[in-house]
């Protein structure tokens, strides 16, 4: 961008700044038309703001409070989205100058699924990685260790021998583990870790070690361990597409339907502690709710397909 | 259309007769069936409408490349997707969006993600509020519990940019 562009853009922030404040005096609109009047690089440049700001046209249009959007646009960005920048970057230098040689080991490593969408994936040292439904996991394999970088979700994954150890880096802390089956979910910076058949360690960011027994699952998060308890086979229906519980919160099962529906899904605090058993298909969570809906003293309120809430009877 | 276009249209032909079976089987490892072809059909696109000068050296490293970079772009898609349901949720004044606006709504998300993406969170805050609730710098400044200075200050960096982003 050459200087004279700069020194245009510095001069259109000052003005824009001052007339969004809401103290911008009828002289001073009046002294920025004249601004834009006296150029046509102004004005293009002004119109060509207006363009890219139209797409607030649309949460505008929706009534969606600015706070909201704020908040989705926190959402976990990860390495991926650095990468993502230099790849924009690098744009696309086709022809002679492309020397840029990325691999697909780097591809190779990384694995997503998104709503309603489970996925089995093998690993090069003949582990295995099963997905639930909206997670993410970066592989990071190398001559010294195996590093399994969770993004977030719910997954299995069965560790195969290797002479490198295998780490499992999630929001809580770090999993170690050779030979073993690991059960996984990490949602909110809270981690639930299941020993499957083997003994595992764990260690928080804070520090804090636990040896957890096969059989054994534990809750933590970077701070510090729930209580250990016995593993339950219920814990691991998901990767049958099965959703099952017995005597657990309501919310616990709403929880689990989320990653496999579209749209809003409420539930009133008033029922979120009911208690429910079960046996239910994740890819029928409409026809779950249903269910739910004629056992326990709730109802449905469904506005759209897309906005349902729950809601004592 | 010129000899060119043409001649450019052929090459991304071959390349496709070529790649394209090795770029879904790469990519399905990661995205499942479904996606998988859908990455790979869009990168062809996406290089069928980028200028070509010369030769390409290194197809598959090209191909790697773009289809990567589609499949950030899909990844980032559902973390805002999942972001956005869940403010949606927590939010007591929010209004049911049909299905028409929801899609609406994640696509314009992603545009102002990207517009937006690398400035801090208080930068951002500022400016939506500024932008979407349309609120006066006092107002934001009592809303964020920042000062006014603070206020314009911050305005200044994301206009800025928006700015910037206009001349690209």
């Amino acid at each position: 961008m050459s200087n004279e562009q700069d020194r245009l853009v510095e001069q259109a922030t000052r003005w824009i700044v001052l007339l969004r404040s809401g103290q911008a005096s009828e002289a001073q609109r009046q002294a920025f038309l004249a601004w834009r009047a006296r150029d046509p690089r102004h004005d293009e440049l002004c119109l060509r703001l207006e363009r890219t700001l139209g797409v607030f046209q649309v949460p505008i249009a929706q009534g969606v409070d600015g706070g909201v959007l704020q908040r989705a646009l926190e959402a976990p960005s990860s390495r991926r989205k650095v990468l993502q920048r230099g790849l924009l970057g690098v744009g696309l230098m086709i022809g002679g100058g492309w020397s840029l040689a990325p691999s697909f080991e780097s591809l190779g490593a990384d694995f997503s699924t998104g709503i309603g969408q489970r996925q089995t994936v093998q690993l090069d040292d003949g582990s295995e990685l099963v997905l639930n439904a909206q997670s993410a996991a970066d592989v990071r394999f190398d001559e010294q260790r195996r590093v399994l970088q969770w993004r977030g979700g719910e997954g299995l994954i069965h560790v195969a021998a290797d002479r490198r150890p295998f780490v499992l880096h999630t929001s809580g802390g770090e999993v170690q583990a050779r030979d073993a089956r690991v059960l996984l979910r990490d949602r909110d910076a809270r981690c639930r870790v299941g020993a499957m058949d083997r003994a595992l360690q764990i260690v928080t960011r804070g520090g804090d070690r636990l040896q957890l027994q096969a059989g054994q699952e534990v809750d933590f998060d970077r701070y510090r361990f729930g209580v250990v308890q016995a593993l339950r086979s219920a814990d691991s229906a998901w990767v049958n597409g099965l959703l099952e519980v017995r005597d657990r919160p309501l919310s616990e099962v709403i929880e689990a339907l989320r990653p496999y529906r579209h749209g809003v899904l409420r539930l009133d605090p008033a029922i979120a502690g009911l208690r429910v058993s079960g046996l239910y298909r994740l890819d029928q969570s409409d026809r779950v709710l249903d269910a739910l809906s004629r056992t326990l003293p709730i109802r449905i309120s469904r506005r759209s397909d897309y906005w349902v809430t729950l809601l004592p009877a | 259309m010129s000899g060119l276009d043409n001649a450019h249209r052929e090459y991304v032909g071959s390349l496709f007769r070529n790649h394209y079976q090795w770029l879904c089987l790469r990519l399905r490892r990661h995205l499942g069936d479904g996606g998988a072809e859908d990455i790979a059909a869009d990168t062809f696109v996406q290089l069928l409408s980028a200028p070509v000068a010369e030769p390409i050296r290194q197809p598959r490293a090209l191909l790697t490349t773009i289809a990567q970079r589609l499949m950030y772009q899909l990844w980032r898609r559902r973390d805002l997707e999942r972001a956005y349901l869940d403010a949606l949720r927590l939010d007591d004044d929010a209004q049911a969006p049909s299905p028409e606006e929801l899609a609406q709504m994640l696509e314009a998300l992603q545009i102002i993600d990207n517009l937006l993406d690398g400035l801090p969170a208080k930068v951002k805050a500022t400016f939506l509020l500024s932008q979407v609730n349309g609120l006066t710098y006092p107002q934001i400044a009592e809303q964020l519990g920042i000062s006014q200075r603070s206020v314009s200050d911050y305005m200044a960096k994301a206009i800025h940019r928006c700015l910037k982003a206009s001349l690209e």
